[in-house]
């Protein structure tokens, strides 16, 4: 220990300076810090606006409904994640799992953690609870499928589709009764980030291998829309959507702002990705589309089959640094559509009558910040564990 | 002097062939300013074993690619299996469908296992199911002598381990001929000499031709004509 201090920080005077310095400055800055948190930081805010944050003006009655939606998440999740080709007999020890679990979802349980504690209600403990047993659950079903044999029989796909039916209809439920309108806070920026990601990323491959086609009508169609929505700014964009639309549809059937939101983000996403996923497949050499050809595979198989994956895999980091980008992006829709977003609603309580002029900006952007910055370390982290899985790099 | 050193194939073996599968005439094959191949001209009959011999750069893998029309020729004329070779789509697939190609480099897909690498034609284009393909898939692998190595990815695999997977990849085919490119670049005498002997056992089976390009002519091969670019 003191060995390595010595090597490491103290090697020469100059070092030890710069060493002492910077422990000094650090040292103090989490000490402001941790005062901010612990002492000096007024949580109540936080804790009266809660909902507001989280869900916005979502209707108080149907929240049972969101919540049955997050358990069916969880289950689903739990499930798919146990179905992967793990072997079964490789036991670990029970704390090693327990470590590695803490390692992966430490920072959503403490984050959940806090939620629940500034909520302090009933509800929100067992909600917490009910979303560990929901995820335990999954993992249950999925690990029948693999010991129980009459399970096993079923189709891959088939039991993917029943797997994932329950949080869709869930879902989709809760979005008929409820107004969406009504919807607000992180709610809607997750609503926001998931649905454009899912329609951006078919939209981006399919924009990358237009760009790339035969064609020259194709790729002329292509190249203009990424070039055009590449350079336009996403903020003018979603200005635009706001009263654009308005020329054409009368304001009364014109679609809503989540609409809107969703549209702009997953043609803005989708051109971005188009030119990070054509990159990826300029990255793959001839020789597997060669070869290919000469197995007999069509053209469209060898797209499918041998050169996007190759493509995808190696441009994860650029894939979901992008997704990331859009997720924290979501606040724009905020400020340009004023939809009442996790940012907004964040300045909006500091300026209630109980709060107004007592400057709690700091906590209120402060949770602000973590919560996407929870969200987005997130699907970070499991993007570097999806590259190891897939073997970048290494194959 | 020019840059068309070794351009024109000379056969110093063997005679005509009665009933040709692959017919070159001369052929003429440039990159821009550099002319590869030179009025070639060329024969492969049915069950026979034909060598193109050369040097690097001659043009040999440039020569065989231009039979299923990996690269393009510019003059003369090619007749695979009584087809002219054109730009039409469909004549392309038709004679790629009986093809069997080793590439020089391998050409391995990375991302999938060598049982997924070999199986993957048969199940595509042949519409072999699963099982069978895999069985069939591993008999080779044992043949081959890297039964171990299925479930691995080519990445894993030392160079003449992934030559041998390229050779069988190439034997699942249901192919008429085979055009083999340096295909024992990275085997020792005794694995080439076993992969050889399964090449030919097939090759006979389906009444096959095979083209092989390589640098020297190996013992083992009993051509019935060398080329020589």
């Amino acid at each position: 220990m003191i060995i390595w201090l010595k090597r490491n920080l103290f090697r020469s005077v100059g070092d030890s300076i710069i060493s002492v310095a910077v422990a000094a400055l650090s040292g103090w800055v989490i000490w402001q810090l941790l005062q901010f948190i612990f002492i000096t930081g007024r949580w109540e805010i936080i804790q009266v606006n809660l909902k507001l944050l989280l869900v916005g003006r979502f209707p108080e009655e149907l929240m049972w409904m969101l919540g049955a939606s997050i358990l069916a998440l969880s289950f689903w999740i739990g499930a798919v994640a146990s179905s992967s080709k793990r072997d079964l007999n490789n036991r670990t020890s029970l704390i090693k799992t327990g470590f590695g679990l803490l390692s992966r979802f430490g920072l959503i349980i403490a984050l959940g953690a806090i939620i629940i504690a500034l909520a302090g209600t009933l509800d929100a403990v067992l909600l917490g609870i009910g979303t560990v047993a929901a995820i335990a659950l999954g993992r249950l079903v999925g690990l029948a499928r693999r010991k129980i044999a009459v399970l096993a029989k079923i189709p891959w796909l088939v039991w993917q589709i029943l797997l994932v039916a329950l949080p869709l209809v869930m879902i989709i439920q809760t979005l008929l009764v409820s107004d969406l309108s009504e919807w607000g806070g992180f709610l809607i920026n997750v609503y926001i980030a998931i649905l454009s990601i899912a329609l951006a990323f078919p939209l981006g491959v399919f924009l990358a291998l237009g760009r790339r086609s035969s064609l020259p009508i194709v790729r002329l169609v292509c190249t203009s829309y990424i070039e055009l929505v590449r350079g336009a700014p996403l903020f003018v964009l979603l200005l635009l959507a706001g009263v654009a639309l308005e020329f054409f549809i009368p304001s009364e059937i014109a679609p809503g702002a989540i609409f809107r939101a969703v549209t702009v983000f997953t043609m803005f996403t989708a051109a971005y990705l188009a030119e990070i996923i054509r990159g990826g497949l300029q990255s793959i050499s001839k020789g597997q589309t060669e070869a290919g050809k000469a197995l007999g595979l069509s053209t469209v198989k060898i797209i499918f089959l041998i050169t996007l994956p190759q493509a995808l895999r190696n441009v994860i980091p650029a894939q979901i640094g992008q997704f990331i980008s859009l997720f924290k992006d979501t606040t724009l829709a905020g400020a340009a559509l004023s939809m009442l977003e996790l940012l907004k609603v964040g300045e909006a309580i500091t300026k209630q009558d109980d709060y107004l002029g007592q400057g709690l900006v700091y906590e209120s952007l402060g949770f602000v910040a973590l919560l996407f910055w929870v969200g987005s370390y997130v699907m970070s982290r499991e993007s570097q564990r999806l590259e190891r899985k897939l073997g970048v790099g290494i194959r | 002097m020019t840059e068309q050193a070794f351009t024109d194939a000379t056969q110093i073996k063997g005679g005509d062939s009665a009933e040709p599968i692959v017919t070159m005439e001369h052929v003429v094959k440039r990159f821009k300013d550099f002319t590869a191949l030179k009025d070639i001209n060329f024969r492969v009959g049915r069950q026979e074993v034909v060598v193109v011999i050369g040097p690097s750069g001659s043009g040999k893998s440039t020569m065989i690619r231009c039979i299923n029309m990996l690269e393009e020729h510019d003059e003369g004329r090619i007749v695979v299996d009584g087809t002219e070779l054109t730009r039409d789509v469909r004549n392309i697939s038709e004679i790629r469908k009986e093809t069997g190609m080793v590439f020089q480099g391998f050409n391995l897909f990375p991302h999938l296992t060598i049982l997924s690498n070999i199986s993957l034609g048969p199940r595509q284009v042949r519409n072999m199911p699963k099982a069978e393909a895999e069985a069939l898939a591993r008999s080779l692998l044992e043949r081959v002598q890297i039964p171990e190595q299925a479930d691995k990815f080519p990445a894993q695999l030392s160079g003449g381990q992934q030559q041998r997977v390229a050779i069988i990849r190439a034997m699942m085919r249901n192919y008429e001929w085979l055009i083999l490119d340096e295909p024992f670049s990275h085997l020792d005498l005794t694995n080439a000499t076993i992969a050889w002997d399964l090449i030919t056992q097939q090759a006979k089976k389906r009444n096959a031709g095979i083209i092989i390009a390589c640098l020297d002519p190996y013992e083992f091969i009993k051509a019935d004509k060398i080329f020589h670019l």
